[in-house]
């Protein structure tokens, strides 16, 4: 599955929280998830609070999906 | 003779009054034929509604609608209140909305499909979807220009522009609306959409009759995709809001269930990362733990008095086997045990017939019979109590014989 979009990286963000909260991690693993963690958070923010809209008509959907098959 | 007494304008006033305060008054319907309809240039116009015993004074103001049903001789139902015309103190119904009687059949006709489709099961509770929390993309089944997309892309601005809507352009009302309804459902079906609104602003049962029609209604039970049905005001309730996987009161409630307030997400980002770092100092902390409790065993390691709380009674069991042993093998395998001073329990040791030895001249403890030698005088004490012996013998075995 792709992991770029804010809902995917939500999720991914949740299942490190998780994974995390494990208890038989040892100090390496617990870093890297941590360190993972916050990067997604970040990246979460970022796309959250900068994307616009995005508006297209249906008619302009259904020409492309022509086009592409 | 009565109390009180009334002029013209006090008694139209309090008539007028009155209606006002009644609870049915304010808003009707009255049904009857039409009769003396007069539409001066004013754009009111002026009839009265009658059975066959009565008839009532009304007019419907230029800015009312349906007026093309007024036509002395229909059958009309009116929608209205009552008021008083002070001037000529007679009392007066004003129409906001004339149907003809005809229409009465639309809500009949709504009736008899609904209990139709309900007995197919186009209904059914366990038919519905759940409508994704957060849809990536969003089709939306409304006339492009109107105030209805206006209202919806503005909340969808504000509380999650992080989506995807697909527009499909669709008449709404009149007599192609249900065609084109059905066509822009069966089009976004095409597309990779998460969810399907179909919206429309309030209006009349005629101006949302489309939402009414089985054709829709088929459409909407055939859809891939869940599909919310937004038509109307609140208390505006269609087929289609029916057969839909949510019904929802407004285009606006709709977008607002299509898109979580990005001040949540914000806040639940926050939450997560609170998460990470609880977890991950917790990670921390046991470790921690673990690091301490080896250090503070390895500096409080003692074999002499010492014995760990839950090892005890294994120990004992150990002890009272080595009974007749040497002390220096008892001793050796005590080495054997990790044991913490924390649990320390010396009253345990010496009711077991244990101990201390130590020599008289320096009171220094026994740990070794090579350090005695014959003649030596020693104590031998237990919590309460000492003994002070003479060593006589040392055999070879290292045992020593005490009077």
């Amino acid at each position: 599955m792709e992991n770029n979009t804010f809902e995917e990286k939500l999720k991914t963000l949740e299942n490190t929280v998780r994974k995390l909260e494990e208890n038989d991690l040892s100090l390496d693993q617990s870093k890297e998830l941590y360190k993972e963690g916050i990067k997604l958070a970040k990246e979460c923010k970022i796309l959250l609070n900068k994307t616009e809209l995005e508006i297209t008509e249906l008619k302009k959907e259904l020409e492309d999906i022509e086009f592409n098959e | 003779m009565p109390d009180i007494t009334f002029t013209p304008s006090e008694l139209t006033n309090y008539i007028y009054k009155k209606i006002n305060q009644d609870k049915y008054l304010n808003s009707f319907q009255l049904i009857g034929e039409v009769s003396n309809l007069s539409s001066p240039p004013s754009g009111h116009h002026y009839f009265v509604i009658k059975d066959d015993e009565s008839l009532i004074k009304c007019v419907l103001f230029s800015r009312g609608s349906g007026k093309e049903n007024l036509k002395d001789g229909n059958q009309i139902i009116a929608e209205g209140k009552m008021s008083v015309y002070q001037p000529r103190g007679e009392i007066q119904f004003i129409a906001e909305t004339i149907h003809t009687q005809g229409e009465g059949t639309l809500q009949q006709k709504f009736e008899e499909l609904k209990s139709s489709l309900e007995a197919q099961g186009l209904f059914d509770e366990s038919r519905k979807r759940e409508i994704p929390k957060m849809p990536k993309k969003v089709g939306i089944v409304t006339s492009k220009t109107g105030s209805v997309i206006q209202d919806i892309i503005n909340v969808i601005q504000r509380r999650y522009p992080n989506l995807k809507l697909v527009i499909a352009d669709t008449r709404v009302q009149g007599d192609e609306a249900a065609n084109s309804i059905t066509e822009s459902i069966s089009s976004l079906n095409k597309l990779d959409i998460d969810v399907i609104v179909l919206a429309r602003g309030g209006g009349s049962i005629e101006d949302l009759w489309p939402f009414n029609e089985e054709k829709v209604a088929r459409e909407i039970f055939k859809s891939k995709i869940p599909i919310i049905s937004a038509v109307g005001h609140e208390t505006d309730f269609t087929i289609s809001d029916l057969v839909a996987d949510l019904r929802a009161p407004t285009p606006s409630a709709a977008a607002e269930i299509i898109s979580p307030d990005v001040d949540y997400l914000n806040e639940l980002i926050l939450l997560r990362t609170r998460d990470l770092e609880i977890s991950f100092n917790t990670v921390l902390e046991n470790l921690k733990n673990r690091f301490f409790i080896s250090m503070d065993r390895i500096m409080n390691y003692k074999i002499e008095t010492s014995i760990n709380n839950y090892k005890i009674n294994s120990l004992i069991n150990e002890i009272i086997n080595l009974f007749d042993n040497s002390l220096k093998e008892i001793k050796y395998k005590l080495k054997n045990y990790e044991v913490s001073l924390n649990h320390l329990d010396i009253n345990k040791i010496f009711s077991k017939g244990f101990f201390l030895t130590q020599l008289k001249s320096d009171k220094s403890i026994v740990k070794n019979f090579k350090n005695i030698k014959k003649g030596d005088h020693i104590l031998v004490s237990n919590l309460n109590e000492t003994l002070e012996a003479e060593t006589t013998k040392i055999n070879n075995k290292g045992r020593t014989d005490g009077k």
